[in-house]
Formats: C-alpha cells, sequence, structure tokens
C-alpha cells in the first residue's frame, strides 16, 4: 500500500513535469478561483466582524433619571432591569460622573466647561444588554419607572445595521456557493482535456496488463498535488494582499468606523485551510469524475 | 493454447466474424493474412478480451475468458504481449521508462527493472536509445521498443496486428528476425499481416480470412485443412 502511494507519487511529479501545459492551466483556473473566493470570504468576515462591533456599540442603554429620584430608586431600578433575560448588567452612574467622562471625551478643551455654573447632566443607569433585539422591550419597562425621565437606545440605528450586513452575508454565500461550482465545473473540465489527451496512453496500459487502480493512482495523486500547490500559491498571493490592504486601510477605518480589519493572522490561517481543503478535493474530484469512462477499455 | 469454437461477433447488423474454429497449439508461429477488412484485427482483439463474441466460446489454456471477471483481466493480459502497427509507446515515457511500466504493473521489485531492462533492451539492439523519446526515434526503433515492452513479463503468447505495416522493407525484416528469435525460445506467436512477402518466405502456417470467415488454414508442411 505504502509503496503504490509512493509510485503514484513519483509518477505524479514526473507527468505533472512533463505535461507542462496542461498542469499549468490546471493550476492557473484553481489558483483563480481560490483568489475569487478568498476576495468574498475575507469581504464577509470583515463585515461580520464590522457588525459585531457596531453591536457592542450599541448594545447599552442609557436610562436617564429625574434629578429628584433618590439613590435607593436607582437601586431598586438597577435591580428589578438587572433581573430581565435581556440584560447582562446594569451600573448607575452619577452625573459627577458622567461630567468627568464628558470633561475626558473634550479633551484639551475640557477647561471650557469649567465655566458651567451647574452641572447639567442628569444621574443614569447604563444597561449591557446580553440581547441587543430585547432594546425595546428593556426600554419600555424603564419608562413604567416613574423616575426614569428618558431612553436612549439605537434601535434604529441597530436595526439599520443589522439588516444591510444580514443581506450582505446571505448574498456572500449565494457567491461563494456559486463560485465553488463554477470552479469544481471548470477543474472537471481542464482535467477531462488533460485525461483526453491521454486516453491513448490509459488505453495502452490497459493493454500491458494495468488495474484500474495502478491507472487512476498516479492521476490521482496528480490531482492532488496540483490543487496542493494552486492552494499554496493562492495563499501566498491571498495573504500579502490582505496585509498590504490592512495596513494602508488601518487610518481610514479607524476614522470611519473606529475599528480595523479583522485581523490578518485570524484571515490567513482561515484562507490556509479553506484554500488547502478545497484545493486538494477539487484536484482529486476533478481526476476521478474525469476518469471514469477512459477505463472501461 | 489458444481455441475459437463456433466464435461469432457482429458489430450492428454486421457479422464480422462467423463461426471460426481455430487450434493454435503452444510454440506455434501463425499468419493471419485476408483483405482489409476481412476480420483479421477483430479476432485478435477478441484474443485479448478487449471485446467479446457474441457466440462461441474462445479458451485461452483451458479457461474460456468471456468468463473473466474484471479482477481477472489485467493479469489474463500480462502473459499476452501485444504488438502494435502504430507501436502504441507512452509518449510522455522514455524507452527505458517505456519498458519498464510493463515490469512495473506486474509489481516488478526495482532492483530487477534495473537489472532486466537494459538487458531486454539489448536483446531488440536499441540500448543506446534507452533515454530517448518516442517522438526522437525512428519507426522501426519504436517497433523495436514496442518488442521489448512486449516481451518483458516472459508472456506465453506475443500477439501481433500489422507489426510491419508502417515500416519499410529493410526494417520489416529485422523486426521478423526478432519474432522469430522470441518463438523459437518458446512463445507462441500470432501475427496479422498484409505482406505476401514476408508469409512467402517465412515458412509458417497461414490461416487466411475472408469476408469473417476463415477460408483456408495451411500448416508448414503444405496440408490444409479448414
Ligand atoms: N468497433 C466497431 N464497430 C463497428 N464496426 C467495426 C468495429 N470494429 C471493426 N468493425 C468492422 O468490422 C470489420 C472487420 O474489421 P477488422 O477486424 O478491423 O478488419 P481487418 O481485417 O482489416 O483488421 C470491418 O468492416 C470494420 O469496419
Ligand atoms: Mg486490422
Amino acid at each position: 500500500m505504502f509503496s503504490g502511494l509512493w509510485y503514484s507519487l513519483k509518477k505524479a511529479v514526473v507527468q505533472i513535469f512533463r505535461n507542462k501545459g496542461m498542469s499549468i492551466a490546471s493550476l492557473f483556473s484553481i489558483t483563480a478561483m481560490l483568489l475569487i473566493l478568498a476576495l468574498f470570504f475575507a469581504f464577509t468576515v470583515n463585515v461580520n466582524y464590522l457588525t459585531e462591533q457596531v453591536k457592542d456599540e450599541f448594545n447599552t442603554i442609557v436610562l436617564f433619571l429625574y434629578d429628584d429620584a433618590t439613590t435607593e430608586d436607582a437601586y431598586k431600578i438597577a435591580t428589578s432591569i438587572e433581573s430581565m433575560e435581556q440584560v447582562d448588567s446594569v451600573k448607575y452612574v452619577s452625573k459627577e460622573t458622567a461630567m468627568e467622562e464628558f470633561k475626558h471625551s473634550w479633551g484639551d478643551n475640557a477647561y471650557l466647561l469649567d465655566s458651567l455654573a451647574e452641572n447639567p447632566l442628569p444621574n443614569s443607569l447604563r444597561v449591557e444588554l446580553a440581547d441587543i433585539q430585547g432594546g425595546s422591550l428593556v426600554a419600555q419597562v424603564a419608562y413604567g419607572f416613574s423616575s426614569v425621565e428618558d431612553v436612549r437606545f439605537y434601535r434604529e440605528e441597530v436595526d439599520k445595521v443589522l439588516k444591510i450586513s444580514s443581506v450582505i452575508q446571505k448574498s456572500a454565500l449565494v457567491v461563494i456557493v456559486f463560485l465553488v461550482i463554477v470552479s469544481v465545473m471548470v477543474v472537471s473540465n481542464t482535467v477531462k482535456l488533460t485525461v483526453l489527451a491521454r486516453q491513448e496512453e490509459i488505453e495502452i496500459m490497459k493493454y500491458i496488463g494495468a488495474t484500474n487502480w495502478f491507472v487512476r493512482g498516479p492521476m490521482f495523486v496528480e490531482g492532488m498535488l496540483i490543487g496542493l500547490i494552486s492552494a499554496l500559491i493562492a495563499l501566498g498571493i491571498a495573504s500579502i494582499l490582505y496585509v498590504k490592504l490592512e495596513a494602508g486601510l488601518q487610518v481610514d477605518m479607524m476614522t470611519l468606523f473606529a475599528t480595523t480589519l479583522v485581523d490578518s493572522k485570524f484571515v490567513i490561517i482561515n484562507f490556509a485551510w479553506i484554500f488547502v481543503a478545497l484545493g486538494v478535493s477539487i484536484g482529486a474530484c476533478g481526476s476521478i469524475i474525469s476518469m471514469r469512462k477512459f477505463l472501461k477499455v | 493454447m489458444i481455441d475459437f469454437k463456433n466464435v461469432t461477433k457482429v458489430y450492428g447488423e454486421k457479422v464480422v466474424l462467423k463461426d471460426a474454429n481455430l487450434h493454435i497449439d503452444d510454440g506455434e508461429f501463425v499468419f493471419i493474412v485476408g483483405p482489409t477488412g476481412a476480420g483479421k484485427s477483430t479476432l485478435i482483439k477478441l484474443i485479448s478480451r478487449e471485446i467479446e463474441p457474441d457466440e462461441g466460446d474462445i479458451v485461452v489454456d483451458g479457461k474460456v475468458i468471456d468468463d473473466l471477471s474484471n479482477r481477472e483481466i489485467p493479469p489474463f493480459r500480462r502473459q499476452i504481449g501485444m504488438v502494435f502497427q502504430d507501436f502504441r509507446l507512452l509518449p510522455n515515457l522514455t524507452v527505458s521508462e517505456n519498458v519498464a511500466f510493463a515490469k512495473e504493473v506486474v509489481h516488478s521489485s526495482k532492483k530487477t527493472i534495473k537489472r532486466m531492462v537494459p538487458q531486454l533492451l539489448a536483446m531488440v539492439d536499441i540500448e543506446d536509445l534507452s533515454d530517448k523519446f518516442p517522438d526522437e526515434i525512428s519507426g522501426g526503433e519504436q517497433q523495436r521498443v514496442a518488442i521489448a515492452r512486449a516481451i518483458a513479463n516472459n508472456p506465453k503468447y506475443i500477439i501481433a496486428d500489422e507489426p510491419t505495416g508502417n515500416l519499410d522493407g529493410e526494417t520489416a525484416w529485422a523486426i521478423m528476425d526478432l519474432l522469430d528469435q522470441i518463438n523459437k525460445r518458446g512463445t507462441t506467436v500470432v501475427m496479422v499481416t498484409h505482406a505476401s512477402e514476408i508469409v512467402e518466405k517465412m515458412r509458417k502456417r497461414v490461416i487466411t480470412i475472408q469476408s469473417g470467415r476463415i477460408i483456408s488454414d495451411v500448416k508448414p508442411g503444405g496440408s490444409t485443412d479448414v
């Protein structure tokens, strides 16, 4: 068994070099397909990531309290809101703390706030949601307390982001499935051409008394090897491009979305296993499918 | 031993071989002659189990070969060395790799292959061409490679379909010499040919086919029995 595998591997390598034209054609088509796939994968992963960031950002509901509400009132509200299953945690922020934070966000210009005679900010409760969809329910409950003056949350914004990202995810999935199908077709056609060119060769092998597996083995390994090499080429190109893109977009992304692209290490690791798995199986399937009908001599 | 027992082969409406009876003993040298389209290649393909008869049985060494399962066909073919008019070498393999391939198919050890291939090439007088590819050598040389490959596994039978058909007279005779030598060492040779000159000079058994029928079978002694 092992010597059979070794034999196939050696034959496959020799054949790949001697059939340069066909090998390069298969190599090129698999690599191209994997790269297009990489583009959509990277896009989807980043949209997901951005959505998560946005969700986190909008995960907070702020309940503003009337000035005459006591800390005890605030505590009561906090306990009952915190017991809701949609809620992760509730934090009391006094008007003084709020002012501190406000000043902090003004940075060097904070001194301008010193002239305020009185702190205009209200005491508040910051509610971290466990489930972003539960926002409106929590708001509704909060309005029921007489000490709650106002509730601020980002229902519409969140809904919009979720809707857009779900549309993007779904269409990317459709495109990826479509691409995989197309690439299997393209590759199996390329391999079919290779096998067609070898039809005579296969016949001769059968005349000499070769078993089907003796003929198939090296071609099978050859398909997998071409798939593997394509995967590695695609991985190299995609990784370099992604790292470049990540560096190039860093500043723009930061100002626009207050975040960066998904970490290149994560993306590249995923590229690696997706490409290798897909490339090898496309190569193997391609050669098996296209060889079947020629082995009946 | 090869026996045809009332063998008929039909392609669609066309009867290509009709009720053929034939007995070839071990060690014989047999020519199969007849006009183009007579059914000579069909007869050969029946022996190598490339096609199956519609009626009758073909028996090789006591075994009805129509009954061979798919698993049994490769081992069966290994005891038949095939030689064709168009040589049928593997174009991507060198001369020595082409010969080695036949030995790889029967899982010979690397050592055996390394030792045997030069010997085989020497037997057909082309040891100096071992690293050439088929398209770099002449027709006669290609046919020598094909013969070396055919005898690589020391087969019981050599079946040759017009092996000299693409070769000039002198080259053809060199190939005939080789086949004769192989036969003298005990291998049964069945050879289809058009070349009447070769058939006359070789003085071997001659089976004539016309329109799918065996019309004569002349043994070297001169007796005719059909
Ligand atoms: N696969 C096939 N399908 C249909 N007809 C065939 C096939 N192979 C051979 N024939 C026909 O059978 C007849 C005999 O062919 P063949 O045995 O090749 O003749 P030859 O004596 O020239 O070698 C020819 O008329 C040929 O057209
Ligand atoms: Mg013929």
